[in-house]
């Protein structure tokens, strides 16, 4: 559904990403681990249109999408669910959901339609403070908000960046739950983290990137047996 | 009392036009991070365009129009052309808007000359109206009714409308407004015309008050940019408030302290930034 050949990315004259390779079938989600700083953000955001390839193809349901702009992407019912959660502090919860609502309109069959209703339906904390500012949440309350706001576009694929980051573990026991959820409803998902329990809890594989390139890639169990791997690229 | 609510009300006269044209320059540096230093200019040209309409027969409603929709698509050519290509650089942005002043203000004095000119006031509102024993022009009474009218057209877009909601996303986060599906040059593009329509504007209404002559385009600039530092960068609301205390101030400071009455605009600046650097309305510091 989702493949990225040879993706060279930089940022002025830094070379950062230096020839990824990965994919993720339909309904599938892979877990991108990597250390501060591998290229995990630059990567979702090359595949987002946020920070172009200079190099290299993304195809996403059979086109190439590395040449287009970031709505046009997000036409393509590919959603964003970005670092840091990127709330929009000035708008209501429930703004913040109207805002990017829109129809879906891709035929795949069995697919959830997520209307404002249901996101509130996952998220009864935020229909609870629909008239909340986005800056009035804690950090689990946006984060549930990010995804919704992602939900609302209608994709067939979500890539989430770090949704832990800055979350307390019963909370990111919740949203572990929460991707485990929206795997049942079909969802296509590529999930970046740096806790590994989470990536391994609800990815059918897993990669491993270090210094801009996959170095590693396989199940969950095997990445945990893996001790050289597990030293070597994520510290543990 | 007479006196205090004629010159109060030629204070909201002044502090409109002041409105019309600080609150494009604002929204516009919200949302796009993008100074127009040339936004006087769009107020110069609306003015002068008008009075060309009407010197040549039109009536003053149809110029109104005309001078209006030709400053937005002159706008729309130079954001397009030019501000899109120097998005995040500042240097250029102020070496562009500057220039763009002056080569405007040359075009301008080409065509129109170096003279004073005015539009005359339209004949549906030569009247004037009675104030207790004095008059005041009906005139300048339209000029406060517009430019409230333009505030809650304003306010009613912001928080009412889908695209208000769009544009409020934007001035947070306009890199995730793109990722969730909207283009956002198109978004860029709008707003920016959309400002300069509102300059176009007031230069049209403060014709028959104001009149047009060269490098007025830089007491327009000054006076904007002290508005939205009062008023806080990106916030028309801020740009309504600082409009009407520097119009009123303007209006009485003209008459009790003649010759200082700019210094009180400058000192009252230089308060609210000591203690709110970002403005009253902003939350960008300046
Ligand atoms: N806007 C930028 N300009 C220049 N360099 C950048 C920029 N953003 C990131 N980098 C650099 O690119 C490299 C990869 O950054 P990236 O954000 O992709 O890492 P990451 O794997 O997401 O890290 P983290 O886990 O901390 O989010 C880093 O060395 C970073 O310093
Ligand atoms: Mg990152």
């Amino acid at each position: 559904m989702l493949s990225l050949k040879d993706i060279h990315t930089f940022y002025g004259h830094s070379h950062i990403l230096q020839g990824v390779e990965l994919y993720v079938q339909e309904g599938e989600c892979v877990a991108l681990l990597g250390r501060n700083g591998a290229g995990k953000t630059t990567t979702i955001h090359t595949i987002a249109g946020l920070t172009p390839a200079k190099k290299g193809n993304v195809h996403f349901n059979g086109k190439e999408i590395s040449k287009l702009s970031p709505h046009h992407i997000s036409k393509e019912h590919l959603a964003l669910v970005p670092q840091g959660k990127r709330v929009f502090q000035s708008l209501t919860i429930k703004e913040n959901l109207i805002m990017p609502s829109r129809p879906s309109k891709h035929k795949k069959e069995g697919l959830k339609y997520w209307t404002i209703d249901e996101v509130y339906e996952l998220f009864p904390v935020l229909k609870k403070y629909e008239q909340n500012m986005g800056n009035e949440l804690s950090g689990g309350q946006q984060q549930m908000l990010a995804i919704g706001r992602a939900l609302v576009t209608n994709p067939v694929f979500v890539l989430m960046d770090e949704p832990s980051e800055g979350l307390a573990p019963v909370i990111i026991d919740q949203i572990t739950d929460i991707i485990n959820d929206l795997k049942k409803t079909g969802l296509s998902i590529l999930v970046v983290e740096q806790n590994l329990k989470l990536a391994c809890d609800v990815a059918d594989r897993v990669l491993v990137m270090n210094k801009g390139i996959i170095v590693w890639e396989g199940a969950p169990d095997a990445l945990l047996q893996n001790k050289e791997v597990l030293q070597k690229y994520l510290g543990v | 009392m007479d006196f205090f609510i004629i010159n109060t009300l030629s204070g909201l006269t002044y502090g409109m036009l002041l409105f019309l044209m600080a609150s494009g320059l604002s929204i516009v540096f919200g949302l796009m991070r993008v100074i127009n230093l040339a936004h006087g200019s769009f107020y110069l040209l609306g003015s002068y365009i008008a009075y060309a309409f009407v010197h040549n027969g039109f009536n003053f409603w149809l110029a109104l129009i005309l001078a209006t929709v030709i400053v937005m698509v002159l706008g729309l050519i130079i954001e397009r052309l030019l501000i899109s290509r120097i998005h995040g650089n500042e240097t250029a942005q102020i070496l562009l808007t500057v220039g763009l002043i002056f080569v405007i203000g040359d075009i301008t004095l080409w065509i129109w000359g170096g003279n004073f000119l005015s539009i005359p006031v339209p004949d549906l509102l030569s009247a004037t109206i009675q104030v207790g024993e004095s008059q005041f022009p009906a005139y300048r009474l339209f000029v406060i009714l517009m430019g409230v009218f333009f505030a809650a057209l304003l306010w009613f877009f912001e928080n009412k409308t889908h695209v208000g909601m769009i544009v409020r996303a934007g001035v947070d986060d306009m890199e995730m407004v793109g990722a969730l599906g909207f283009n956002i040059k198109v978004i860029f593009s709008a707003v920016f015309i959309f400002g300069a329509g509102l300059a176009a504007l007031g230069g049209v209404l403060g014709g028959p008050i104001l009149g047009m002559y060269p490098l007025m385009e830089f007491e327009i600039l000054i006076n904007a940019l002290i508005i939205v530092l009062i008023g806080g960068l990106g916030s028309w609301k801020g740009a309504f408030i600082g409009a009407v205390l520097i119009g009123i101030i303007d209006a009485f400071g003209k008459i009790y302290i003649p010759s200082v009455s700019m210094l009180i605009i400058f000192g009252i600046m230089v308060i609210v930034l000591v203690i709110k650097p970002s403005g009253l309305f902003g939350e960008v510091e300046a």
